[in-house]
């Protein structure tokens, strides 16, 4: 993977080096070899078995073959050979979804906590705090009052406190979600913890984000 | 009341938030539209939309991160993939694709082998440079079309003025050429003339020579051999008497009419007897008292007159005073003097 910016990146492109009079198959072997890995541990990462990661890999792979004659090179051959990888894990998301559907009953907690899928998962987590009522209206003012300060700040500057705070990202990759400089959300996380603490001095001891 | 931790509440602040997109039937990005956010292909409206639901989904940033990382993903229970085993894999897959078949020809070979149905040796960004070349050469056409217009223009432009002035000079060739014919016309119409008045001229010298000859020719007097003059064609006759013997004496004068066909008048004049002079003279006077004509060496004929021929070019119609004198030693005499009125008919 080559640097090109401190969020963008060029993948290598092993199309534009294949050498004139190269076998199909030989081409496509180098295609296979210097991809397959990197494929391999995005199913991985997604807590697939690793035999169906082999086998989610190889379908990507063969999608690869047949449908190399779409690629229009709008992006980097990395780039769209991880679009059709990531397409083939949503399709696989998708039929494990019906098939659970039209089999067993299964708990929306569970659910989510099986597919990955986060923050479906976690709006209906259970607010273990209602059980105490004054706590629970002073809490419910408190985030009030916080969610209108929230609301106040710049975009830029709430999406990086956002990404920061709810995804617990690392400032290199909110620096890569929001496509700027990693400076730059340093800079734009310290205003928003001034702001907030000015507004919100009465209600909290640490604004450390 | 103070809590302990920013942090906290604002998680769950932002996991309420979440929940109410996901409640909205907030779906997740297509990839196609991730990947191009990712490679800066969407316009800044887009990349705000984005962003917005980048924030609050954790798995479209999950996507986003990997396509970053891709294809340096990590995984931490990940074991490296032996070379065996990829060589399994691969003839795993290489059963099932269907490779085509090496080109035989070199023709193929020399043109590359295109595996995909895509310009595999051509650089991304070729067909922009054969874009922006043909740009470049269309300009360059036009501006070299351009060029040949303005040039033609201007040579159409120098033809036009070369044959307009070729026009006027032809014209005034043309003129020049009437002019020189109307001048070599009028030259000759002079030189006609000049031949026409010195021919006439040269008659009129004759005619005065013979004229002049006529006249240096000596008198024909017929007195003095006492016979009648030989008659002369085209000659007039008259007869006149001196004045003083005519009735109304001064004031009468004998009208001669003379034929316009003579040439010549033949005058007899009586005069008055008395001595004899060695010659006569006779002079004839218009009324203006010059003399037209004067005679001299004239001799009496038998009679006692005189005969005398008088041209009748010196004599056009009018009246006119005949004076015949006697010449002697020293001098002249006037004798007699005679009227006459000439007309012609």
């Amino acid at each position: 993977m080559k640097e090109v910016g401190p969020h963008r990146v060029e993948l290598a492109d092993p199309v534009e080096q294949l050498r004139e009079g190269e076998s199909p198959d030989a081409a496509f072997r180098r295609v296979f070899e210097t991809y397959y890995p990197p494929v391999f541990r995005f199913f991985e990462k997604r807590n697939f078995p690793s035999d169906q990661c082999h086998d989610l890999t190889q379908e990507t792979f063969i999608r690869v073959y047949n449908n190399i004659g779409t690629f229009r090179r709008e992006a980097p051959f990395g780039a769209w050979l991880f679009q059709i990888a990531a397409n083939v894990f949503r399709n696989t998301l998708r039929q494990q979804s019906t098939q659970k559907r039209a089999g067993q009953h299964l708990s929306l907690v569970e659910v989510s906590a099986e597919d990955g899928d986060a923050p479906f998962g976690r709006a209906l987590l259970v607010d273990e705090s209602a059980q105490n009522p004054l706590e629970d209206v002073l809490r419910v003012e408190r985030s009030r009052i916080l969610r209108e300060a929230v609301e106040s700040l710049p975009e830029q500057m709430r999406r990086c406190m956002m990404l920061r705070v709810y995804q617990d990202l690392s400032y290199q990759q909110i620096a890569v979600v929001m496509r700027v400089s990693v400076e730059t959300v340093k800079s734009h996380l310290y205003q928003a913890r001034q702001q907030l603490k000015e507004k919100m001095a009465d209600y909290f001891e640490d604004f450390e984000i | 009341m103070a809590v302990s931790n920013l942090r906290d509440e604002l998680k769950e602040v932002f996991r309420e938030a979440a929940a109410e997109s996901s409640g909205r039937g907030s779906e997740h990005l297509e990839l196609e539209e991730l990947v191009a956010y990712h490679c800066g292909q969407r316009s800044a409206a887009d990349e705000q939309r984005i962003q917005d639901h980048l924030v609050l989904c954790e798995s479209c940033t999950e996507m986003l991160l990997d396509l970053a990382a891709f294809p340096d993903l990590e995984c931490k229970e990940s074991q490296e993939l032996s070379t065996g085993e990829l060589s399994a894999r691969w003839a795993l897959i290489s059963k099932e694709l269907k490779f085509p078949a090496e080109a035989p020809d070199t023709t193929r070979k020399k043109e590359g082998w295109r595996l995909w149905n895509i310009p595999v040796l051509l650089p991304a960004y070729m067909p922009y440079a054969i874009a922006a070349t043909l740009l470049v050469a269309a300009v360059g056409l036009f501006v070299w079309v351009a060029q040949l217009r303005r040039e033609n223009r201007r040579l159409s432009a120098q033809v036009l003025e070369t044959e307009r002035r070729a026009a006027q000079n032809n014209e005034q060739l043309a003129t020049d050429r009437r002019n020189q014919n109307e001048t070599d016309k009028s030259l000759e119409d002079a030189r006609r003339r000049l031949e026409q008045q010195r021919e006439e001229s040269r008659k009129e010298l004759e005619k005065r020579d013979v004229e002049i000859a006529e006249l240096r020719r000596p008198p024909r007097v017929a007195s003095g051999q006492g016979g009648a003059p030989n008659p002369a064609v085209n000659v007039s006759t008259a007869e006149l008497y001196p004045s003083e013997v005519v009735r109304g004496g001064q004031d009468s004068a004998k009208t001669v009419e003379i034929s316009r066909s003579a040439r010549q008048l033949r005058l007899t004049l009586n005069s008055k007897p008395r001595g004899d002079y060695a010659s006569y003279t006779l002079d004839i006077l218009n009324q203006g008292g010059v003399a037209v004509w004067t005679g001299r060496g004239l001799h009496k004929n038998g009679q006692g007159n005189f005969t005398v021929t008088v041209p009748l070019r010196m004599l056009p119609e009018g009246e006119y005073r005949l004076k015949l004198y006697g010449a002697q030693a020293g001098g002249r005499e006037a004798l007699d003097e005679y009227l006459m009125r000439v007309q012609y008919r």
